[in-house]
């Protein structure tokens, strides 16, 4: 199989869907050719206040129903108010892993101490129940202060807007 | 604006939920799920089939996709028919399929995940194939709001084959074969996809 040099997860504009201080949600990525991943960028939508935060991202993968984490990123972001959405960047500074083909997933997590949400833009469909498959995405009903080395789906609240809502993310070389 | 920091830290070993010479995935959409731009009204016992490319191996075991409904009245119940097509020289051939009786209460109000189990699971290469949607109602109103997409309106046939139509006739469960010359394949109507998910 090949290589492939960036990979992203969207193709038309989408939602926004708020992340409020502790909270981490998770979702399923499928990669369909490996990728030496050394960074990531997702998008965060206006803001109306001035902000100092701490987001996380974590690559995981599945063990039975047991999400592990198999790397991890974090970056400190802080701006005025702004009225356009920004992306931020997760650069890697030391070795890139190799990511096989196969289906991942990502966890994110802000920690927030001068606003109390902030918004990434993505996209999400409504379900009222869990999805009846393998998950493919959900959020944690308790806060965290960081990511979990493992946690379990059934864990996982899988119903409604938050829970399924996927971040645009683009994963590089 | 400042960015500070934010390097991944040495990987935890290279674990994935696949590797090796035949790497799988755990699902396939049939198109990125924020695409979906409305819910479509599948035509009782009218087939709708379109192109898929699934890229990676996956072990198929169920389909799934979402009914969409706004406080039902009465109670409505339909049999929902899904099928894996290949092709060969414009004729469709059957694969597999699943299907299901659904019945939703009434009240009901929102988005379903509805699941289909395969008449029996197996492994589907990457390639083209070809999901075949299909609804006989058996109950309650005649229409079955499925979450999908039919943002365009072709007036003529796509250039180069057979990417996406529907069938003229009615039918219940998936046929073994069709003849993709006497499908329909413009207008809205033609094109609409059920938004599916097949699993492992």
């Amino acid at each position: 199989m090949g290589q492939l040099d960036f990979h992203y997860n969207y193709l038309a504009d989408g939602d926004a869907a708020s992340h409020t201080n502790g909270m981490m949600r998770f979702f399923a990525y499928n990669i369909i050719d490996s990728i030496s991943f050394k960074s990531a960028q997702i998008w965060h939508r206006k803001a109306a206040t001035a902000m100092s935060i701490t987001l996380s991202l974590g690559l995981y993968s599945m063990n039975g129903s047991t999400l592990s984490i198999a790397n991890s990123g974090s970056l400190t972001y802080t701006n005025a108010a702004f009225a356009t959405s920004q992306i931020l960047a997760f650069k890697n500074s030391s070795v890139a892993q190799n990511i096989t083909p196969g289906t991942w997933y990502f966890g994110v997590l802000a920690s927030l101490s001068s606003i109390t949400r902030i918004s990434f833009e993505g996209f999400s469909i409504n379900p009222t129940n869990d999805f009846p498959g393998p998950f493919i995405g959900g959020i944690m009903t308790v806060s965290t202060a960081a990511l979990p080395a493992t946690y379990a789906t059934s864990d996982l609240d899988l119903a409604g807007n938050e829970a399924v809502f996927t971040p645009k993310i683009i994963l590089t070389a | 604006m400042m960015n500070v920091g934010g390097g991944f830290s040495s990987p935890v070993g290279t674990n994935s939920s696949s590797s090796g010479a035949n790497p799988q995935i755990m699902f396939v959409e049939n198109f990125p799920g924020h695409l979906v731009n409305n819910t479509v009204v599948v035509s009782d016992g009218i087939l709708s089939v379109h192109a898929v490319n699934i890229p990676v191996s996956i072990s198929l075991s169920r389909a799934v996709f979402m009914v969409s409904y706004a406080n039902t009245t009465t109670g409505r119940s339909h049999t929902f028919h899904w099928g894996l097509y290949s092709m060969n020289a414009g004729t469709l051939s059957l694969k597999n399929s699943a299907s299901v009786q659904y019945t939703l209460a009434n009240g009901v109000n929102g988005n379903v995940w509805v699941s289909m189990s395969v008449s029996a699971g197996e492994n589907i290469a990457p390639g083209d194939w070809y999901f075949a949607f299909n609804r006989a109602s058996s109950s309650g109103n005649a229409n079955g709001a499925i979450y999908g997409n039919s943002s365009i309106n072709p007036g003529g046939a796509i250039p180069g084959g057979f990417i996406m139509g529907r069938m003229t006739v009615s039918t219940g469960a998936m046929p073994a074969s069709i003849n993709t010359t006497a499908l329909d394949i413009t207008g809205s109507d033609a094109i609409r996809q059920p938004y599916v998910i097949i699993t492992a």
